[in-house]
């Protein structure tokens, strides 16, 4: 592709990035009373997690090698990534729902990259921002920031492999859901393997996982990226270099993977009858 | 040439049920064959109706023609371009409507949905305002712009969904069922306004229907297909000439009446309990309803034409015996 080309392709997405905006932030307060429930769900969580984190560290000083502060930092990275990831979620499993009722067929004929459109045709700016703060600022002020010592290349290479770790679970989920296709239901499967990101990436650091679980939850099932890795490396217990390289080799390699995949789901989509 | 079709087949895998356990364990399948080597090709602005029985693989040869499903076999090309491909370039000059599928947000208002494509399709504010305003002026939905798609009717939401197919002025429309379940004026409103945007901007419009008055009123060339073949290309009044003397009579009646009484009068194609539908000469038609409506005692009589599927079976038996 040439310079001029990918510039212009680029200006295209993000031109559609910013209307799809607008346009799911009109779906997003359609509702007006309805949206603000799923408010208190959030920080409801949010609050109970920092409690657990209180009782844990009430007779212990470290777990898994993380004191209270940095296991509340874990827990921040982790909920921001999973906000981030929401942005788009539902995106996910509006596309097995579509699938199933042959809606993707008025989705495909838009003159836009197809996979580019599936993913980003809503974007929940207002509901994940709405969602997310009153919960991420009760961890921001649980915090004592003063105890941590962070070196400007650790952080920017922790944010940005926290980045990558979010682009890389969800084209996962992606791949998850693209047996629809075929079989003709994926949803179980893509709900299998948001719990199995939580359950490995959000609950567990880093450090806490022997050796050959670390590299199979880099990898295989590359869950561990986005909250886990960059954790590590903003606190400075993990090579951020090494640590950037290998999210962005896993990265590189699932992307790639998707469009494969997508290329040949695309090849089996029948098309449910109208 | 804007659509050229040659020996264009499509197969559908299928599983089989054969029962727990083996259905998860060991499944298997069959392929169906849904279009079965089937040339045609249209020209500029022309208006062709695909027509066929249920199943019979019109549904199946649009999705091809619009890229949505992969062909089997054959030689496809559309404005040039191989469907499937869905060259931006293509689906630029493609439209797509789908009676039983909305392509606008259910949540929001029809405007909503048009600014979002606006985007998409890259139509220039001043050409956007233009042709929404002609368009909702021809199809009188004007007014209905700012409200929520889920408080429209049936058939303003298909006015609505016209306008978003064709905002971008497509140089081929393909139309799926757009008239499936709108009541009458709705569908004179629509077939109107097809017949006039085909005429003013030279489109070219491909329509599947079961409904045969969409088929007279919008297009010029009909295409039977049954059974994945295609059996009949060319105009709708060759279709019907064999038919053009015959017409179903409805009758309802407000007693139970024996079938011999009605047996006078017609045919009897179709019996139910207080109604039968008798086939009857055309030219004979009013002496007929004059006749019954002395002789019996009716509630209501609806006239018909003879119905597609019975005249594409028809056909089909005589070609094969």
């Amino acid at each position: 592709m040439k310079l001029s080309e990918f510039k212009e392709n680029l200006k295209d997405k993000l031109i559609i990035i910013k209307a799809v905006s607008v346009y799911t932030f009109q779906q997003e307060t359609a509702y007006w009373v309805n949206t603000w429930a799923h408010v208190l769900s959030t920080f409801f969580y949010t609050l109970s997690m920092i409690l657990f984190i209180d009782v844990l560290y009430t007779n212990v000083n470290l777990v898994a090698g993380y004191s209270i502060n940095e296991m509340l930092l874990f827990l921040l990275v982790g909920q921001s990534t999973y906000y981030i990831s929401w942005l788009v979620y539902s995106n996910i499993s509006n596309l097995i729902t579509d699938v199933n009722n042959g809606n993707l067929d008025l989705i495909l004929v838009k003159p836009i990259s197809s996979l580019f459109y599936i993913l980003f045709r809503k974007i929940n700016v207002f509901g994940v921002l709405r969602d997310s703060l009153p919960p991420l600022l009760l961890i921001i002020l649980k915090i004592d920031w003063g105890v941590f010592s962070f070196t400007p290349a650790n952080l920017i290479s922790g944010i940005i492999i926290a980045l990558m770790g979010i682009v890389i679970s969800l084209t996962f989920h992606l791949i998850m859901s693209l047996p629809v296709f075929w079989i003709g239901e994926s949803s179980n499967i893509v709900e299998f393997s948001s719990h199995l990101e939580y359950n490995v990436g959000k609950i567990i650091p880093l450090e806490g996982y022997q050796q050959n679980y670390r590299f199979l939850f880099s990898s295989a099932i590359p869950f561990l990226i986005s909250t886990g890795i960059s954790t590590s490396v903003m606190l400075g217990k993990s090579n951020s270099i090494i640590m950037l390289v290998g999210s962005l080799t896993v990265m590189i390699l699932i992307l790639n993977m998707r469009k494969l995949a997508w290329n040949k789901a695309l090849k089996a989509y029948t098309s449910a009858s109208s | 040439m804007i659509i050229d079709i040659k020996n264009f087949s499509k197969k559908y895998k299928v599983k089989l049920k054969s029962g727990f356990p083996k259905d998860i364990f060991y499944p298997s399948f069959t392929e169906i064959l849904a279009v079965d080597k089937i040339s045609f090709s249209v020209e500029k602005g022309e208006s062709v109706a695909l027509l066929g029985p249920n199943g019979a693989g019109k549904t199946t040869t649009m999705k091809v023609l619009t890229g949505l499903i992969y062909p089997t076999e054959g030689d496809i090309k559309v404005l040039d371009h191989f469907p499937f491909d869905r060259n931006k370039d293509f689906l630029k000059r493609i439209g797509l409507v789908m009676g039983n599928k909305t392509s606008l947000e259910w949540d929001l208002t029809p405007m909503q949905s048009f600014q979002l494509n606006k985007h998409i399709y890259k139509i220039p504010e001043k050409a956007f305002k233009k042709r929404l305003d002609e368009l909702s002026e021809i199809l009188s939905v004007g007014k209905l712009l700012d409200i929520q798609v889920r408080k429209l009717s049936l058939g303003e939401r298909m006015k609505m969904e016209l306008i978003n197919s064709i905002l971008h002025n497509p140089q081929v429309l393909f139309l799926d069922e757009p008239s499936i379940g709108l009541d009458i004026i709705a569908k004179q409103k629509i077939r109107k306004f097809l017949r006039d945007i085909q005429k003013t901007t030279d489109v070219t419009l491909l329509l599947t229907t079961h409904d045969m008055d969409d088929v007279g009123k919008v297009t010029d060339r009909v295409i039977v297909i049954n059974e994945g073949r295609l059996f009949f290309d060319g105009s709708m009044d060759k279709l019907l000439y064999k038919y053009r003397n015959k017409k179903y009579l409805t009758l309802i009646f407000s007693e139970k009446i024996v079938a011999k009484e009605v047996k006078k009068y017609g045919k009897i194609v179709e019996k139910r309990p207080s109604s039968y539908t008798i086939e009857i000469e055309a030219g004979k038609q009013p002496e007929i309803i004059n006749a019954i409506m002395q002789n019996l005692p009716i509630e209501d009589i609806d006239i018909t034409h003879v119905p597609l599927e019975e005249i594409i079976a028809d056909m089909f038996n005589s070609k094969t015996n």
